[in-house]
């Protein structure tokens, strides 16, 4: 039988590794790369180019080059709007259709863009181990929904793979930690990427790891901080306009990345883009203060999910014995500032933050193959699976954090006489109200024997299996009669259809976007208005004059800008707002830990 | 403690559990297993935590989908089925509202009802704690998230939020001491357990101590939930 290899597919780079004599390796390619770019060029789709050869002709083929597809796996069409990455492809889809992606002529669902990569990396593992390879573990940001984990599987199937395991991300890099460094205590993996963030923790006993909770956002990653990037850029060089010119943005987001990553290192760093449109040139300096405002209120949505995390574990800090980090986007300084504040000790950086996840994905396929036969790994459900009740409510099934694989049983019956089917919907998710859940699919009970209301009894079985994915099983109670469910998922539109929404997608996407942005900008205006008014009142005095005039300058700008309905004039003004604000924001932040000190008063 | 023993239908040989160590093979179960008996366990109030998680991970290593991933079909589905058992087994006795709830629903051949109002011993924090969660509720309307630093540090700087938060956690610590009152309690009707024949009156008291958990478990979740949002 063919060996398993264990995958890492991320948002922006993918990592292949196998257990190769007791010790898991990342499998290079024929190049020597040990990352392959999550990119695929498309623009002649009987021959797609994937990885730096995808990268290198982004510029020329920006519309057919798909980058981060990971972050449109099993999403559906009113999804696609929560998506505010930097994209140079069309991305089409509606209310409850598959999201589709737009290149080189044609519509492809996410799953078929993943598989390139996934058979580029099978090629690379058959290359090095001199074998055909047919069989995977691939991992899954932990937080991942039942679409998107099923969505998964697809694609490694879709590329010749037998999948015997969707593995957690965060799970897979302390596997590949705990094995070597510790063999008992609990940890925390914190696993922030090009598109995801995903934190869970873990007990490691001997030979085992237990996780005890996982929570994450499957939409926040470097992309967003490149993004964030990418606006501060244009703010500066409010001449060049880029927005219909794609081989600009591409430019514009590659620019955006080297900066990023050069600030991990560097205080500031230079900007410079010569004839990035219109033959107009950019060139800008950004200091490492700067980028941190840009990205400070992303990174701290990370602070919550951590808080959330070691409270579902009923755990505080201080029980924590280490913090592992993992993923790309964890070398950003203010990432791991962060993180030592939540959890109180400086973190582990000494796994490699770009492999872990495949080295770990390479260990549990080997435990899979009857090799690592005391090593066992016990993962958790990410999100509560439940049934949608009277008055639109959740009922709650299976609550999150459960270990799985986990079953539960739920009897269903009529609610009027003679009734012969039941609808049933089923949901994940947090919130209490159906409806602001994921609807993972509905299905129908048929061919109950018509009786009076409530007589019938039919018993559902709700199965989630170790790769974390729902099978769902009816079971009359009179007759004993099994049937495995089939859950209406997202039905196939029909080409007309997507041809209409490829235009509509196009017309409307960019007016609407801006609309929205402009009414979101003014609302944080105000209110970034009003907390300026009340700090100058309260603490302005500890100010030089000099700071106080820039303030009042900076504060004037903003207000002239809410007015003028002007949405990169009004972006600008903010941010010279934010940046004069730095100082005064320090003395708050300094007298609030004062003011708490003295009002506790003297401890005995 | 006795242990209780089942005989292996393919060896013939007396085995604990649903694993035959004799002759390695996992063994068929009928639908709903006795969690007890999974774990080889007397059904009774308490249990020695870290017996039960050592037994679960004893087991977990032999019934894990992992362990027999080449076995053939049917085996495969029945340990995906005793695996899943297994998980919820563990889940239910180490919790101890779970674990009461399921112990009187084996004595009483139907699990309780859950409680749907506030049990009379534990309704004085739970009006403070209500109260107090409206209040928060009101301040945290008022506010929304923001991307400056500037709006950040008002907030910081924000009297109410911090008197909320010594609130909460002086709340915190009152929960904390109703649930191990109640762990006490269980562990004083565990040592009856045996000397009393009649337990009808037990099992009473120990559904209303699961009741009194439910609630606990409720405040408490409402109060880390309030605190994170004040906090962030």
């Amino acid at each position: 039988m063919s060996k398993i290899i264990g995958i890492d597919l991320g948002t922006t780079n993918s990592v292949v590794a196998v257990m190769d004599l007791g010790i898991p390796s990342v499998i290079p390619d024929a190049d020597g790369q040990r990352l392959t770019p999550s990119v695929v060029g498309l623009a002649n789709p009987d021959a797609p180019l994937v990885g730096v050869p995808a990268q290198r002709q982004a510029a020329v083929h920006a519309t057919d080059t798909i980058a981060s597809v990971k972050r449109f796996m099993g999403r559906r069409g009113d999804e696609i709007e929560g998506e505010a990455m930097a994209r140079t492809y069309t991305v089409i889809g509606k209310g409850d259709a598959p999201v589709k992606v737009v290149a080189g002529g044609r519509t492809w669902a996410p799953e078929e863009v993943s598989a390139k990569i996934l058979s580029k990396l099978k090629g690379d593992a058959e290359r090095y181990l001199e074998e055909e390879v047919t069989r995977a573990v691939i991992t899954v940001p932990a937080y991942f929904n039942d679409a998107q984990r099923a969505a998964t599987k697809r694609a490694g199937e879709l590329a010749g793979f037998v999948v015997e395991r969707i593995v957690n991300e965060p799970t897979a890099a302390c596997l590949a930690y705990g094995l070597d460094k510790m063999k008992q205590g609990v940890v925390a993996v914190y696993d922030l990427g090009g598109g995801t963030f995903d934190i869970s923790i873990v007990e490691i006993q001997g030979n085992v790891f237990k996780v005890l909770s996982t929570t994450g956002n499957t939409r926040l990653g470097g992309d967003d901080f490149d993004r964030a990037v990418m606006d501060w850029l244009l703010l500066k060089a409010p001449e060049i306009d880029v927005s219909s010119d794609l081989e600009a943005q591409a430019r514009l987001k590659e620019a955006a990345e080297q900066a990023k990553i050069a600030l991990s290192e560097q205080d500031e760093t230079e900007v410079a883009i010569p004839f990035l449109s219109g033959g107009k040139s950019l060139k800008a300096v950004l200091t490492r203060a700067t980028f941190e405002s840009l990205i400070a209120s992303k990174v701290d949505e990370t602070r919550a999910a951590c808080l959330q995390a070691l409270h579902d574990a009923s755990l505080g800090p201080d029980a924590i014995e280490a913090v592992i980090l993992v993923g790309g986007s964890t070398r950003i300084p203010l990432v791991r500032r962060v993180v030592a504040q939540v959890f109180g000790k400086e973190p582990d950086t000494s796994v490699n933050p770009d492999e872990a996840v495949a080295l770990g994905a390479a260990v549990q396929a080997d435990i899979l193959a009857g090799g690592a036969s005391d090593t066992l790994l016990l993962d958790v459900t990410p999100l509560s699976l439940g049934i949608e009740t009277f008055g639109g409510l959740m009922n709650v099934i299976i609550p999150r954090n459960t270990t799985i694989p986990t079953k539960a049983g739920e009897l269903f019956t009529t609610a009027v006489d003679g009734q012969k089917a039941v609808n049933i919907h089923v949901l994940q998710g947090e919130r209490e109200m159906a409806g602001d859940n994921w609807t993972l699919g509905r299905f129908s009970l048929e061919g109950i024997d018509p009786q009076p209301a409530g007589i019938p009894r039919i018993g559902v079985q709700f199965t989630i299996d170790a790769d974390g994915i729902l099978h769902v099983l009816a079971r009359d109670t009179a007759t004993g009669k099994e049937k495995v469910v089939r859950m209406k998922a997202a039905v196939d539109i029909s080409d007309a259809d997507v041809e209409q929404m490829v235009q509509e997608a196009v017309a409307h996407a960019r007016a609407d976007v801006q609309k929205r942005q402009l009414v979101e900008a003014q609302l944080s205006a105000d209110e970034m208005l009003r907390a300026t008014a009340k700090a100058l009142e309260r603490y302005g005095d500890k100010l030089s004059s000099e700071e106080r005039k820039r303030i009042d300058a900076a504060w004037k700008g903003v207000k002239e800008a809410v007015d003028a309905d002007d949405l990169n004039g009004l972006k600008e003004a903010k941010q010279v707002l934010d940046e004069a604000t730095q100082k005064l924001a320090d003395i708050m932040f300094a007298e609030a830990v004062k003011e708490r000190a003295a009002s506790k008063g003297p401890t005995s | 403690m006795k242990e209780i023993k089942v005989k292996c239908l393919s060896c013939g040989s007396l085995e604990r559990g649903d694993f035959c160590g004799t002759c390695h093979t996992v063994l068929p179960i009928e639908q709903e297993v006795d969690y007890f008996r999974l774990f080889g366990l007397e059904p009774r109030p308490a249990v020695d935590r870290e017996a039960l998680k050592a037994t679960f991970l004893d087991l977990s290593q032999k019934l894990h989908p992992d362990r027999n991933v080449q076995a053939d079909a049917e085996t495969r589905d029945r340990v995906l089925g005793l695996s899943a058992q297994l998980n919820r087994g563990y889940s239910t006795l180490s919790d101890t509202k779970e674990r009461l709830r399921y112990l009187v629903g084996k004595a009483q051949e139907e699990e309780p009802a859950e409680a749907n109002r506030v049990p009379p011993e534990i309704m004085e924090l739970f009006f403070e704690v209500h109260d107090l969660m409206q209040e928060v509720d009101a301040h945290l309307k008022a506010k929304k998230p923001s991307l400056s630093r500037i709006v950040a540090a008002v907030a910081e700087t924000d009297e109410d939020k911090h008197r909320f938060l010594e609130a909460i956690a002086g709340l915190k610590v009152r929960t904390q001491k109703r649930f191990a009152a109640v762990e006490d309690e269980v562990a004083r009707i565990d040592a009856e357990w045996d000397a009393v024949p009649e337990r009808e009156k037990l099992l009473a008291r120990l559904t209303e101590l699961a009741d009194v958990l439910s609630y606990l478990g409720r405040l408490k979740r409402s109060l880390a939930q309030k605190e994170l949002a004040l906090s962030t």
